[in-house]
């Protein structure tokens, strides 16, 4: 699960943010340290593994937070408004990205309100109102 | 476990000025606690020292035979409260007196005016005005008790003031020990409650609760004991300066172990804070 506004642990680097997401699983440590390494060179990150999340840009974080959200290989990932917070060109990454995952076989549920972007997409619509699906 | 206790060593580090201020509080709560504590103790050991001293002399009449005596013996050394009786004679009475008093008193009068005693000691346990008052009772219509001397002025004093420091030790332990669980829990929830989100955060991530609250719990245990191990230091160091300049001050042995007790109150204080914290955190978490 990813969310608008990243949900990072802001006391912890790249590399710890992601491994949490394995160590309450109780995973050993070498395998740890060899997904988390994995799966921040898929999301473009790998150079970042030791900063601090207040130091990296929107696009930089929300891309920690799928990282984090894939290290666990899930069968789906659910986005809430992933690219709220983000500008154009960060948006867009973040997009391309949760593109590629899909690609890759998991499933992808977004939740947004951008209309633009909905319309622009080849994808499967869901819409809903009043908590209602139309 | 080892991630628990590395997560833990490293709260302390991440929250850097946060966990200073929280064993610096602990440290200075129980230093107050476990001082008061210890200046409690130690009156309360001199006191009782003191109250050792205390001895009830029985002056038996001359005209008392041997037999009369015996039985006064026999009929205090059975008795509960006694711990032993010694017989002084008349001798041995002018013996001590010449010592107290000075040799050259006694040669003015032809013959030893003293009167030969009975010595009673009392168990610890015994030594109040009230026990005393009994065996007096019991024992002064004797044929051949001619007084009986306790001090007691003295021992009614002393009840009072074991009484006082009693009530007194059981007061600190409870206002000042309640304020001290009060300020080092409050401490110790700030410190967690600053870390609220993160908890939120680690809930999301799929932890447990017992994963979340293990390296919080172990932070408040570890600093809990460096608090706890501060005071009793400093304590201890304090203690050890007062009983070398003022040797005669200080005489209940307990002291000191009293101060060593600050640093399991420490981690318990630490541990159980910070447990109550976390578990509040979670609990109004959505």
């Amino acid at each position: 699960m990813i969310f608008q506004d990243f949900k990072l642990l802001r006391d912890r680097n790249v590399f710890d943010n992601v491994a949490f997401a394995l160590q309450v699983t109780g995973a050993k440590k070498t395998f740890i340290k060899r997904r988390v390494l994995q799966i921040l060179a898929l999301v473009g990150l790998g150079h970042l593994r030791n900063m601090m999340p207040a130091q990296l840009s929107g696009g930089e974080q929300q891309k920690v937070s799928i990282a984090r959200a894939l290290v666990n290989q899930p069968f789906a990932l659910l986005a809430d408004e992933p690219l709220g917070d983000l500008d154009k060109n960060a948006a867009s990454e973040v997009l391309q990205l949760l593109r590629g995952i899909n690609h890759q076989g998991t499933t992808v549920l977004m939740a947004t309100h951008d209309a633009d972007l909905v319309e622009s997409l080849p994808y499967r619509c869901l819409r809903i109102e009043r908590g209602k699906i139309l | 476990m080892s991630y628990a206790l590395k997560e833990a060593m490293a709260g302390l580090g991440r929250t850097k000025g946060m966990g200073l201020i929280s064993v610096a509080t602990t440290a200075v709560s129980l230093l107050v606690f476990g001082g008061l504590l210890l200046t409690l103790l130690s009156l309360y050991g001199l006191v009782t020292r003191v109250k050792s001293r205390v001895q009830i002399e029985i002056y038996l009449s001359d005209a008392a035979n041997r037999e009369q005596i015996q039985g006064l013996k026999r009929k205090l050394e059975v008795m509960p409260e006694v711990k032993n009786v010694l017989y002084v004679d008349k001798e041995r009475a002018a013996v001590e007196f010449q010592k107290t008093f000075g040799e050259g008193f006694l040669d003015a009068v032809s013959r030893n005016p003293l009167p030969a005693s009975l010595r009673v000691t009392l168990k610890s346990g015994y030594r109040s005005s009230e026990k005393i008052a009994k065996i007096v009772k019991a024992v002064e219509k004797e044929e051949a008790v001619e007084e009986i001397e306790y001090g007691r002025q003295w021992v009614e004093k002393l009840d009072r003031l074991t009484y006082i420091l009693s009530v007194a030790a059981i007061l600190v332990t409870l206002v000042v020990g309640a304020a001290s669980i009060f300020v080092i829990s409050n401490t110790v929830n700030f410190t967690i409650l600053a870390r609220r989100d993160s908890i939120e955060i680690m809930r999301l991530v799929g932890a447990t609760d017992s994963f979340i609250q293990a390296p919080f719990l172990l932070e408040g245990i570890i600093g809990g004991t460096l608090g706890g191990a501060i005071a009793a230091a400093l304590l201890y160091l304090v203690h050890r300066w007062i009983r070398l300049r003022f040797p005669s001050l200080i005489f209940a042995p307990q002291t000191e172990l009293a101060a060593w007790l600050m640093i399991p109150l420490g981690t318990i204080l630490g541990g159980l804070g910070s447990r109550l914290a976390v578990r509040r955190v979670l609990k109004h978490l959505p």
